[in-house]
């Protein structure tokens, strides 16, 4: 069984779909990236999974339950857990106090977690006690990620995680993701613009104006000439 | 009895030129304005003092005829909105709210205590009223409601003709999506600034209207009640961006509070004194129930009903 | 003027508690609730009416009130509470599901201040009340200020309930998801903080805040069905000033209104009694508050330390 199962998903803002007939499964522990241009619905392909949109028609199954009229605190109870591309840390908080509220329904154990996501993340240690507001771009991205982890998730959904960091951090991002998902073993749904990003995954789909057009192995996708020029360009020289 | 009709009717009259303000700013141009008692006011006074009789109470006196205490009633509202408008229109939706509450209650507060321009809490007497010396002074209410009657339509025509002209048609685009229409080159400030200048100068001839059928004008006319909230209720039930609507729900709600004032014959004593607070109890409770199952009024433009609900 | 000093500071400790209460409503629930000031009067009727209900008590050594009024001011923040919530669940949650919009919602609560205002002038009629007839006369305090024990009993306790509430917010976990739902309500709920838990806390607390502060008021002043009305327009604006959803915005615009509508209006009383002028300067206070909001805006268009946009 898959960990997750989309089934022709119709969604949107308002009067306005977004995504038509979205499909795509991801197994246990995989990592699986939806790649695709500007505006093609990846973000909203996230929000509906997590809960925060509704989706009018469609399936979306969580090891083989449906999420469709879950709210999105139920959905991360289930152990799937969404960080946005924008806005994804508390900025008035402190750095530990996004954490804990990552784990605001675990009931024990949480300052052993919080050792975890400072293994993986040493910069937040030193800053716990910091407002989230102040930090860099580069650590708050970290700090985005750390609050996803806080409640062990089997599926991680990441949106754009490399998103305006400078490049040394890029990689290291990205490190740091496989070393999640090595870690932990959780499975990944990746969505992103890049490459690299794309890169860590074994498996992607291509979502272009709301419709996936192409699936395959990731090497072969990449390889692919036509998606290559088409929405990759300029990142391909 | 029919003489209780036609009161009626001169007063709903004057609210639903009150209400056509409303409807302009709110309904089309999307300020929430809780402070509009304060234009009627100053249209009332101002006509008061240039209109009456000289007192050696307080200011005015000047006995201008009744045509230029309606102009001053325009002129002096209008005016005080223009000067307002700038640093006011800064606001938006609950602030917005909150500082036109603000001025009217300092309005109305001074209008109480500076007997010396308003002869406070006793009130001016002794305003002129339009052809009251040629006709019967029991059938005078017929006759003021040819003049009520007139300046309703006349305010409903040029509501109707404004919101349909391209001056109309750009203030429903900063109404709907701003960002867009200030894209397009547009002083969204000047628009606001002139439906606010414009809806002031309505509601200071509703005042002006007002003082000069009864004659008489004091501040406790003018509660918050009276002069603002009942005017909200009239746009909330009538229709919110409807001209007609509006009208409608200043007739009914004026329908229901001048039949409350039956049903205090009809009641015991004890009851009858709590009147005003039932009233304001009911015009509560009808503002919360119309709110909850038709947002949009009776009557209303499809335009505005989209806003009223978000889609989820 | 150090005599302004004291009542501005009383005053505004008074706006500051239901400010506190307000901003946080104003926030989470994302709508200006203009029943605000009529929930202020009911905590002070709440108090009046209990009050009337126990045997007449014996005030406490040099205070105007004795443990009655404090059995009162528990018994009606509880009845405060219970009002609120009613309203929330009958009313507020439906118009949220139905999705009107803010604007509106605002408007509804108009609705609601009448409803409240026009029982209280139906149950107690309009008439001024005290809570008792013990007149308090002021101490002489080093500095030449003067303050009656009440007053002092107001502050101390006005000052402990808002430590109480900036360690509520601080400190317990429900305190936090608050704070992280007024921050980002998407992400707050992403992460299992229950909406419901947060709305109905939120009530709560502005319940428990506003109807201290409104018994307060009827302790240092007195009681009148238009009382919480009044409050309205410094209310707001310290909360406007302050930035919405800001706890030391609401302190800080609520004690700075307080005691500038004090020392200002004060001030020109004074300049204008000794020009011989007949005049009641203290009607210009929501002139002055008028003037503040303005400013602010200005110069800082989301409040002295407002979040974002609404």
């Amino acid at each position: 069984m898959s960990i997750l199962q989309v089934k022709d998903l119709t969604a949107g803002y308002g009067v306005q779909d977004v995504l038509f007939g979205v499909s795509l499964s991801i197994d246990f522990g995989e990592i699986v990236a939806v790649m695709g241009p500007n505006g093609s619905g990846k973000s909203t392909l996230l929000r509906v999974i997590s809960g925060a949109l509704s989706g009018r028609q469609g399936e979306i199954l969580y090891k083989g339950q449906s999420l469709l009229n879950s709210s999105p605190q139920q959905i991360v109870q289930m152990g799937l857990s969404w960080v946005p591309q924008e806005e994804n840390i508390f900025p008035s908080l402190t750095v530990r106090e996004n954490l804990e509220i990552g784990a605001h329904r675990v009931k024990k154990g949480v300052e052993d977690r919080i050792d975890e996501v400072c293994a993986i993340f040493p910069q937040l240690r030193d800053r716990m006690t910091q407002t989230a507001g102040d930090l860099s771009g580069g650590q708050r991205q970290m700090l985005a990620v750390a609050r996803g982890l806080m409640i062990h998730p089997e599926l991680l959904l990441l949106d754009e995680p490399t998103a305006g960091l400078a490049p040394n951090l890029v990689q290291i991002m990205l490190e740091k993701i496989r070393e999640i998902a090595t870690r932990m073993g959780n499975a990944v749904l990746l969505v992103s613009q890049t490459i690299d990003s794309v890169r860590l995954s074994n498996r992607g789909y291509l979502l272009s104006a709301g419709r996936i057009r192409y699936e395959d192995r990731t090497e072969a996708l990449l390889a692919n000439r036509e998606i290559k020029d088409l929405y990759f360009g300029a990142q391909t020289k | 009895m029919l003489n209780y009709f036609s009161s009626y009717l001169v007063i709903a009259c004057i609210y639903a030129i009150m209400a056509l303000g409303l409807n302009l700013q709110w309904g089309f141009t999307g300020l929430m304005n809780f402070g509009i008692g304060a234009f009627y006011m100053l249209g009332a006074y101002t006509s008061a003092i240039f209109t009456g009789s000289p007192s050696p109470d307080h200011l005015g006196g000047f006995g201008l005829p009744v045509i230029l205490g309606i102009l001053g009633a325009a002129l002096l509202p209008g005016l005080a909105a223009w000067l307002l408008s700038f640093p006011a229109l800064k606001l938006r939706g609950g602030p917005f709210a909150i500082a036109l509450l603000a001025i009217m209650e300092t309005l109305h507060l001074v209008i109480r205590n500076e007997s010396w321009l308003t002869n406070g809490v006793w009130g001016i007497r002794g305003i002129p009223r339009p052809l009251f010396e040629l006709v019967n002074p029991r059938a005078y209410s017929f006759y003021f409601l040819i003049i009520a009657g007139s300046a309703l339509i006349l305010t409903w025509l040029a509501m109707q003709w404004a919101v349909n002209s391209p001056w109309g048609r750009v203030l429903r685009g900063i109404r709907e999506d701003e960002y867009l229409t200030s894209m397009s080159g547009k002083n969204i400030f000047r628009y606001r600034q002139q439906s606010f200048v414009l809806s002031s100068m309505i509601m200071g001839v509703a005042g002006s209207l007002y003082v000069h059928y009864t004659g008489f004008v004091s501040p406790q006319v003018f509660s918050p009640l009276m002069s603002t909230f009942i005017v909200w209720l009239m746009v909330m039930v009538g229709g919110t961006g409807s001209n007609s609507g509006v009208v409608l729900g200043a007739f009914l709600v004026w329908a229901v509070w001048v039949g409350s004032d039956f049903l205090t014959d009809l009641v015991p004593a004890s009851i009858a004194t709590q009147i005003g607070f039932i009233r304001m109890l009911v015009v509560g409770a009808i503002l919360m129930v119309t709110i909850l199952t038709r947002p949009q009024g009776l009557l209303s433009r499809r335009l505005f009903t989209a806003e009223i609900r978000e889609k989820r | 003027m150090a005599d302004l000093l004291v009542s501005g500071i009383i005053y505004g400790s008074i706006i500051t508690l239901a400010a506190i209460g307000l901003t946080l409503m104003s926030d989470i629930l994302k709508f200006f609730n203009f029943a605000y000031g009529d929930f202020f009067s009911l905590g002070a009727y709440g108090t009046l009416l209990v009050l009337g209900l126990l045997p007449k008590g014996v005030p406490f050594p040099g205070l105007s009130f004795g443990w009655a009024l404090i059995l009162g001011l528990l018994v009606s923040v509880v009845i405060t509470v219970a009002v609120m919530l009613l309203f929330e669940w009958l009313f507020f949650r439906r118009l949220r599901q139905l999705g009107v919009s803010p604007l509106f919602v605002s408007i509804a609560s108009l609705g609601v201040a009448f409803v409240i205002r026009a029982l209280i002038n139906i149950s107690w009629g309009p008439k001024v009340r005290y809570y008792s007839n013990v007149i308090q006369i002021s101490r002489e305090l080093p500095l030449g200020i003067r303050i009656t024990s009440d007053e002092i009993v107001i502050l101390i306790s006005a000052l402990f309930l808002v430590v109480l509430v900036y360690l509520f917010l601080k400190r317990t976990r429900i305190g936090k998801a608050m704070r992280a739902a007024s921050d980002n309500p998407v992400l707050a709920e992403a992460s299992g903080v229950s909406t419901r838990a947060v709305i109905l806390w939120t009530w709560s607390i502005s319940g428990i805040l506003v109807a201290v502060a409104g018994t307060f008021y009827g302790i240092e002043v007195q009681l009148s069905p238009g009382m919480g009305w009044s409050f309205l327009i410094p209310m707001f604006v310290a909360v406007i000033m302050g930035g919405i959803g800001s706890f030391w915005g609401a302190l800080l615009g609520g004690m700075t209104i307080g005691i500038s509508e004090e020392l200002i209006t004060g001030l020109v009383q004074n300049l204008v009694n000794s020009m011989n002028i007949q005049a009641d300067i203290s009607v210009y206070k929501p002139a002055v508050a008028f003037v503040f909001v303005v400013l602010i805006l200005l110069l800082k268009p989301y409040g002295i330390f407002g979040k974002r946009e609404r």
